[in-house]
């Protein structure tokens, strides 16, 4: 009967999990970690993360697990009530996990201590939950809270390891510091302690490290001083958001707060200079909860006799334990190989520039388990390190186990191999490596290629069509024209070109006309400048549509220029009904039929040739660009530049009577 | 003249879809990573093999493929790629995501 009580809101509990938002859901994992010693990842979408609530919810049903079921539920209910997971159970509202670990070996009452009476939160609602904690309640609170003093040997938190250092033992009791509500909220702990002659001893001792160092962590990793099960995970350094710490009333400047939001990204403040060798040392944080949004949580103080190890004494061990030798991570690397036939890794670039300081590497370093063949330098990484203790790896960004750490001697070969001003080599996936220059290879590479081939890259085809490379080619070398024209013909997709084409053709045509222009004439030409203007100007005095076409194309039928490709041609089109001033009669005219012809003689057909037209101004504009473009403008006497310009315009707009046809 | 042979040759390629062609993946930061990889194999094996060559997790990085996103289902054929196209690698961003130990 008691086992279907138990599971009597088992689907009430299983839906509400996804009412939850993702911070609250991360915090039931913390709880379901700590509570029921499971190994939940806290990271993921949300709805993986429901998805895993909710199987360790059906794991427990399918088991049977009444136990953890109802230490999860506890852990659900309190999230859902106080928004956040309070570790230790003593936090938690009602008796239901008092008694299931009375009913859990494992499980002890002094996790109950003198404070947990307070937090009373959403014990109403809850309570009918639990059939059996009223009557346990006593026991678990009567318990005796004995550790709290506890100091020296075992120690009093679990901190993560640090290859930096290693805790000798704890030199303080542990201080637990209130919450503070908000960022108004100021709140204050203090430490003191007193050395003994043994730590003073060992402080003194010249040729050693031993430090004094403060550390902190909060009620988040931490159950309390008094909780009885170790929590499950060391706990990782942190300290208030915002906190001043003074010992014996001097700051200490260190760093505290590593990243935001990211505990355990800072290393703990070495306090030794500010400690008093003899008399007792008092230690004071000062602190309010700047958290946005407010997360209360408590944080516990300890000061601990560490040895700390310099990062040069840590670069150096690696080089002795933990040298891969190249030939090692070559069989690795064939090993990989081949593993998918559908796809076959290339040549891999590897920079010998440590990723972290753009500095060639010195000593070529990764974790084991990292997957690329890309190396950071031992040193700057532990420099770094050390001050903000994130240990990621620079290249795959995965958290490393400085354990994990080698010396890759494959890297390092090549480093040695090479001069220093080489920054990177291209490695084939059989772990041949060469520079992209082929001045430095591996042996075996350098037998398989000879001097010669380089490395696998090719020449980018970029897809740009060949013709338009030659038309743009073309401006200086009006000779070329005809070849340029014909390549136009069959690619005339793409607007930019097009538009350098004009731009370019303007360019030749100008010149073009400038040659046959009387040298008075040009000295005209700065004006240029003015064209546009000039150009509609132009307009109304245009040479008569030479012909048959419609007007539209008689208006367009003037132009010209040497070069006029078709492409622009058509691009002109829509140019000179929408943009430009109307087609331009006045160009040189119609060359584009014989581009060769660099000084514009007049084709047959055509009536003026461009150096008449770039004094005078004939006739006739042709009907549809007139009404746009024609407007005010003075006719006649444009100056020969205009002229000049003109041909450009045209040549955007284009299409020659001869063409057309 | 010689153009045009070019683009027959081409859609030959195009046409063959078990044929090869290399694929240059090259991140923001200049390294880059060479694959051979058949016209008709989707990309999102191409991704796979890359994240795993870097070690990367293939859902914190982007491919992009001319700009454009290339999705799961792509192919070098679907995407019209040439021999030693490249493809970019970005960093994708996942709002407020936090890398919590666990």
């Amino acid at each position: 009967m008691a086992t279907t009580e138990a599971w009597i809101d088992f689907d009430q509990i299983r839906h509400s999990i996804k009412n939850n938002t993702v911070d609250k859901l991360k915090q039931i994992l913390t709880g379901l970690n700590d509570e029921c010693g499971m190994h939940l990842a806290k990271s993921g979408k949300k709805q993986e993360l429901i998805d895993r609530i909710v199987e360790t919810l059906d794991q427990s049903r399918r088991t049977n697990n009444e136990d953890r079921y109802t230490r999860s539920k506890a852990v659900v209910y309190q999230v859902r009530n106080t928004g956040h997971y309070t570790p230790s159970n003593r936090a938690l509202p009602m008796g239901m996990v008092q008694s299931a670990s009375a009913s859990h070996a494992s499980f002890d009452p002094p996790k109950m201590n003198a404070y947990s009476a307070g937090t009373s939160a959403g014990t109403s609602s809850i309570a009918h939950y639990d059939p059996y904690a009223p009557p346990r309640r006593p026991t678990t609170v009567s318990a005796p809270v004995a550790s709290s003093s506890t100091t020296g040997k075992a120690f009093p938190i679990r901190f993560r390891e640090s290859p930096f250092f290693s805790i000798e033992q704890a030199v303080s009791s542990v201080v637990e510091c209130p919450e503070s509500t908000s960022a108004t909220d100021r709140r204050s702990a203090n430490l003191t302690f007193t050395l003994t002659n043994d730590q003073i001893t060992k402080l003194k001792t010249a040729g050693t490290m031993y430090q004094l160092r403060l550390f902190c962590t909060s009620s988040i990793f931490f159950a309390g001083i008094s909780a009885f099960k170790m929590s499950p995970m060391p706990c990782p350094i942190e300290f208030p958001p915002t906190c001043e710490v003074r010992i014996n009333n001097t700051a200490v400047q260190a760093n505290l707060k590593g990243l935001k939001k990211k505990p355990g990204t800072a290393p703990p403040p070495d306090i030794t200079t500010f400690t008093r060798l003899s008399g007792s040392t008092k230690v004071d944080m000062v602190y309010v909860n700047s958290q946005q949004p407010v997360q209360s949580k408590k944080f516990f103080m300890i000061v601990m006799l560490v040895e700390a190890t310099t990062t040069d004494a840590l670069v150096s061990k690696l080089k002795t334990t933990n040298y891969r030798s190249a030939q090692d991570i070559k069989q690795n690397m064939l090993e990989s190989l081949n593993e998918d036939d559908d796809i076959i890794a290339g040549p891999q670039k590897m920079s010998l520039r440590c990723p972290l300081t753009f500095v060639r590497v010195s000593t070529p370093c990764r974790s084991e388990k990292c997957v690329h063949s890309q190396c950071f330098d031992a040193t700057s990484w532990f420099t770094m390190m050390e001050q903000t203790t994130t240990w990621l790896c620079p290249v795959c960004e995965r958290v490393l186990d400085h354990k994990d750490l080698i010396i890759d001697g494959y890297f390092d070969e090549i480093l040695k191999a090479t001069d220093e001003d080489v920054e990177d080599v291209i490695v084939e996936a059989d772990g041949e490596w060469h520079t992209s220059d082929g001045r430095y290879a591996s042996a075996g590479w350098k037998a398989a290629h000879p001097p010669k081939s380089l490395s696998p890259t090719k020449v980018e085809d970029t897809g740009t069509p060949a013709p338009l490379a030659n038309g743009t080619g073309q401006v200086n070398g009006k000779g070329k024209a005809p070849e340029v024209e014909i390549f136009i013909l069959d690619s005339d997709e793409d607007d930019d070109e097009g538009r350098v084409q004009r731009e370019l053709s303007y360019a030749s045509s100008s010149r073009t006309s400038y040659d046959t222009i009387p040298a008075t004439q040009q000295s005209q030409g700065g004006a240029t400048v003015i064209d546009l203007t000039l150009d509609s100007d132009e307009e109304e005095t245009p040479p008569p549509p030479v012909n048959n076409y419609g007007k539209r194309k008689a208006s367009e039928a003037n132009i010209d220029s040497v070069s006029l490709p078709e492409q622009l041609w058509k691009k002109g089109r829509i140019d000179s009904s929408r943009i430009l001033p109307a087609p331009r009669p006045s160009g040189p005219i119609s060359n584009g039929m014989h581009p060769p012809m660099s000084n514009h003689r007049p084709a047959a057909p055509l009536p003026y040739s461009s150096s008449m037209q770039g004094h005078n101004l004939p006739p006739v504009l042709p009907p549809p660009s007139y009404g746009r473009s024609g407007s005010a403008n003075s006719q006649v006497q444009l100056p020969p530049i205009s002229s000049s310009f003109t041909s450009r315009q045209s040549g955007s707009s284009p299409h020659n009577t001869g063409w057309s046809s | 003249m010689s153009d045009g042979e070019q683009q027959q040759q081409q859609e030959q390629k195009v046409e063959d879809g078990n044929q090869t062609i290399n694929i240059r993946v090259a991140t923001s930061n200049g390294d880059e990573v060479f694959f051979k990889i058949k016209r008709s194999t989707k990309l999102s094996k191409l991704q796979g093999a890359y994240a795993n060559k870097v070690g990367k997790d293939v859902g914190s990085i982007r491919f992009l493929y001319d700009g454009v996103r290339v999705n799961e289902d792509d192919t070098p054929h679907t995407l019209d790629m040439e021999d030693n196209d490249t493809i970019d690698v970005m960093v994708e961003q996942v709002g407020g995501f936090t890398l919590q130990p666990c």
